[in-house]
């Protein structure tokens, strides 16, 4: 393969998707974009990032941290829907704040929600390429 | 305004569902009797054994009793459903928990099967009824409680009434061990002692008749409820009582009498009759206090003298003066002397029986019934009443019998002083809620020389003495029959429900080989053929195909006809490469189109799929080393995959399906208002069905579990 092709594309596409991934899941609520597209666009940087560097501490990191980052974020996200309960309204009613945060808006629960949402999927879909190919050495499939 | 408990209860209309009953009361207090017995029991019987079954042994223990009580509380079936298959499967933890052996393992697993299954032939009863409860004009919230439905006036003309009846008539019959699931209760003696004395005496299997109990307002006068519950209750007895003659374990032995006691309660709530209510009361109050304490006895001498069986322990000639009062007092009341409570419940029983409609064949069965239980108790006291002195020592855990020496002693003083204790008055108020505030129940040692108390004085003399005389005479046979009769021991559904089992069991291993073949191939053809016929079958009855009236540009159109070209191109190409490459120019122009459709969400997802399964497959291909051209050999792959294209294909042309726009209208109308999103798409996800991808997420989750377990790099294994 060429990894040359890969490591200068990863120059230039590599910031350029980390920052189109956040801003992507940051104006989600009104613009096209969200949690789902945010986080396929980190897990393609990220992915992008391992096969240009072949940064194995990366690759060992996410194995070693992924059931707790998995688990974390499906807590949270069953926090936030549950918190609608303690003020006696149905289970993932959105909580808004009643004033607007300069430059992000209206902060709300469903921004936490979502922001989880973004994690898993970015972690997860990593996750999966990271196991169907090998990159600390021989193949998998010998 | 802050709440912290909203009410959980009535968002799922189950408020108003415990009441505190005169009879709830009394079966409540049984369980908290008995079972405050158990733990003082447990803490020596536990004692040694291990940290971990000692933790699955109280918490399923205590989880158990908090199920009984909230069955007994609850007067709203789901709930009671609910607490129901609770108790199942606590018993389930409880009869395992010496879980190292093979046979224990089994034997709980088919008191599980059993019980949990008969639950949900509950359940499909409990549905049933409250179906005709809504029908009757009850809301769906009120139809599950059977106060309500027992108002009802024309409950029982309904056609449904009579299935419901019969799926809530296998679920008593299941759980409370009568014909023809009586097999699992001896099985359950697996467990340990505290847990038999508790569960499978006292409490658990007395759950299906405490339904009953409840049940009686609704199945007044239904024939085939009452006849079958005397009919089913009288058989099991009778059997039960054969069996339990022929025991030499003498747990194995109090479990037949138990399930003997079962049938013989059946009967009674079978009858529906004043005396016959009566009765049952009495006879479970009595019943519960004498089994509990002989179950804890036969711990004891478990855990003394090492032993179960009767003719073992005879031989050791055991001198243990406590430990024979206390047997004195339960086997007595399990004879029915006077001035105990099973004499009471004796004299009841053939009050009932005489006063029954069929009094011949009640008055045999209770004979029969009673007579065997007198034989079994004078054969349990033989076990401590020998001649000769024995003069070794043995270490005695004299803790052991200090919750049996009370059941017995609370028993003794109950059935002494029926009047002092406030025994009657108690009983009246037990008896207030289904008969009325004026029951005048009065227990009583002498009743009078007139009709039926004549004959039950002789009937009680007769049991007495007969069972006395046949102590004597079974001891002898004993050893002869129980050999007979432990290898024809399946005469209830036992041996076929066996059979069943191994053979459906059977059946599925054939059908997951043949499915499960190991070729990834055939999983796709099943899944995607099952698939085309699912929705050929579905979409029969829509014959009208019409020409789609989509006006395209030119721009679309063109990459429409390069993204086909792809995939006509990927069909032809032999290297995987190739393929891929085809496959993804395909893809991409397909996105294109949903940019000129200005349908960006959609595309944005799109695109970032099709970048991420072309990484995806070029290196699953490039760290496979498979060959670099495809073989493929089958042509069926043609047919299916045209199959396939045209059932996808055909849904475009469906013209006159219904799609509702309302959702999507209200979706439209109040992004901004509601949730405070432009993007409607994106408010759907995290607000309007933030429940679907809450789920969707959790699955994406699991779905990398499974990705993990399969492909992460096992260490090596010489």
């Amino acid at each position: 393969m060429n990894e040359i092709l890969i490591k200068a594309s990863f120059r230039i596409l590599g910031p350029l998707l980390l920052i189109s991934s956040v801003y992507l899941f940051l104006r989600g609520h009104n613009l096209p974009g969200g949690g789902f597209i945010g986080g396929l666009c980190l897990s393609l940087a990220s992915i992008l990032y391992i096969l240009a560097t072949k940064n194995s501490e990366a690759d060992s990191w996410l194995r070693k941290y992924f059931p707790l980052i998995i688990s974390l974020c499906l807590l949270g996200l069953g926090v936030v829907a549950l918190l609608p309960i303690i003020i006696d309204r149905p289970f993932l009613t959105g909580l808004w704040s009643s004033f607007p945060i300069p430059i992000a808006g209206k902060f709300s629960s469903v921004l936490i929600f979502d922001f989880f949402i973004y994690i898993i999927v970015a972690v997860c879909t990593t996750r999966a390429y990271l196991d169907f190919t090998d990159f600390s050495g021989k193949g998998r499939f010998e | 305004m802050i709440k912290l408990f909203p009410n959980w209860a009535k968002l799922m209309g189950m408020d108003n569902s415990i009441h505190i009953l005169p009879s709830n009361l009394f079966f409540a207090s049984l369980v908290f009797f008995i079972g405050c017995g158990v733990y003082l029991y447990s803490f020596t019987y536990m004692k040694s054994k291990d940290i971990h079954s000692k933790w699955t042994f109280y918490l399923s223990l205590s989880f158990f009793t908090l199920a009984m009580l909230g069955l007994i509380f609850s007067e709203h079936l789901l709930l009671l459903f609910l607490f129901w298959e609770m108790t199942s499967v606590c018993s389930f933890f409880l009869i395992g928990l010496n879980n190292t052996k093979d046979q224990v393992r089994k034997k709980a697993k088919w008191a599980l099967y059993t019980t949990v299954g008969g639950g949900l032939f509950l359940l499909a009863g409990v549905l049933i009824l409250a179906q005709i409860g809504i029908e009757n004009g009850l809301s769906s919230q009120l139809a599950f409680s059977i106060i309500e439905l027992g108002g009802i006036n024309g409950l029982g003309q309904h056609e449904l009434f009579k299935t419901a009846l019969i799926c809530i008539l296998v679920g008593v019959a299941s759980k409370s061990a009568l014909l023809p699931f009586s097999f699992w209760l001896p099985l359950a003696m697996a467990g340990p002692t505290p847990v038999s004395s508790f569960l499978h005496s006292a409490t658990m299997v007395k759950a299906g008749l405490i339904l009953s109990y409840k049940l009686l307002p609704i199945v007044e006068g239904q024939f085939i409820w009452t006849q079958s519950l005397v009919l089913i209750g009288s058989a099991t007895a009778l059997l039960a009582a054969l069996q339990c003659l022929c025991q030499r374990n003498l747990k194995t032995m109090l479990a037949y009498s138990t399930t003997c006691v079962l049938g013989l309660l059946a009967v009674l709530l079978g009858l529906n009759q004043l005396s016959s209510i009566t009765t049952f009361i009495v006879f479970v109050l009595s019943h519960a206090l004498y089994k509990a304490t002989l179950f804890q006895l036969v711990g004891y001498l478990d855990s003394t003298y090492k032993s179960m069986d009767f003719f073992e322990l005879k031989k050791m000639k055991i001198r243990d003066p406590f430990a024979l009062v206390i047997a004195m007092l339960a086997c007595l009341s399990m004879i029915g002397l006077p001035l105990t409570l099973g004499f009471y419940a004796k004299e009841y029983l053939y009050i009932a029986s005489l006063k029954s409609g069929y009094p011949l064949m009640l008055t045999i069965v209770f004979f029969i019934s009673n007579l065997a239980m007198g034989i079994q108790a004078m054969t349990f006291l033989r076990v401590f009443w020998s001649e000769k002195t024995r003069v070794k020592k043995i270490k005695k855990n004299s803790f052991l019998l200090l919750s049996p020496f009370i059941y017995s002693l609370v028993a003794f003083v109950l059935a002494c002083f029926p009047n002092a204790t406030q025994l009657n008055t108690y009983l009246n108020y037990v008896l207030s809620d289904h008969l009325g505030l004026s029951v005048g129940l009065k227990l009583k040692l002498w009743h009078g020389f007139e009709y039926p108390y004549n004959l039950v004085f002789i009937l009680s003399i007769l049991t007495i003495v007969l069972s006395i005389i046949g102590s004597f005479y079974c001891s002898h046979k004993l050893e002869r029959t129980s050999k007979w009769l432990n290898e024809k021991n399946d005469l209830s559904l036992w041996g076929p429900c066996q059979k069943i089992l191994k053979g459906m069991l059977n059946a599925f291993e054939i059908l997951t080989n043949k499915l499960v073949n190991g070729n990834l191939r055939s999983y796709l053809i099943y899944t995607l053929l099952g698939y085309c016929f699912l929705v050929t079958f579905g979409f029969s009855g829509v014959a009208m195909f019409k020409w789609p009236d989509v006006e395209l540009r030119t721009l679309e159109l063109l990459t429409l006809i390069i993204s086909m070209t792809g995939l006509i191109a990927a069909t032809l190409t032999k290297i995987h490469y190739h393929i891929l490459i085809n496959l993804a120019l395909s893809g991409f122009f397909l996105v294109a189109f949903f940019v000129l459709h200005s349908s960006v969400d959609v595309s944005m997802t799109q695109l970032m799929i099709e970048s991420l399964s072309l990484f995806f497959i070029f290196f699953l291909i490039k760290a496979s080393k498979i060959k670099e051209t495809l073989e493929v050999k089958e042509s069926g792959n043609i047919i299916i995959a045209i199959f396939l294209g045209l059932v996808v294909a055909s849904f475009s042309f469906l013209p006159t399906f219904p799609f509702d726009l309302t959702a999507s209208e209200f979706f439209l109308a109040n992004s901004k208002e509601l949730a405070k999103g432009d993007n409607v798409v994106n408010v759907i996800l995290v607000d309007f069905r933030a429940l679907d991808t809450f789920g969707e997420v959790i699955v994406v989750a699991i779905a990398i579990i499974g990705v993990m377990t399969v492909l992460t790099k096992r260490k090596k294994v010489k």
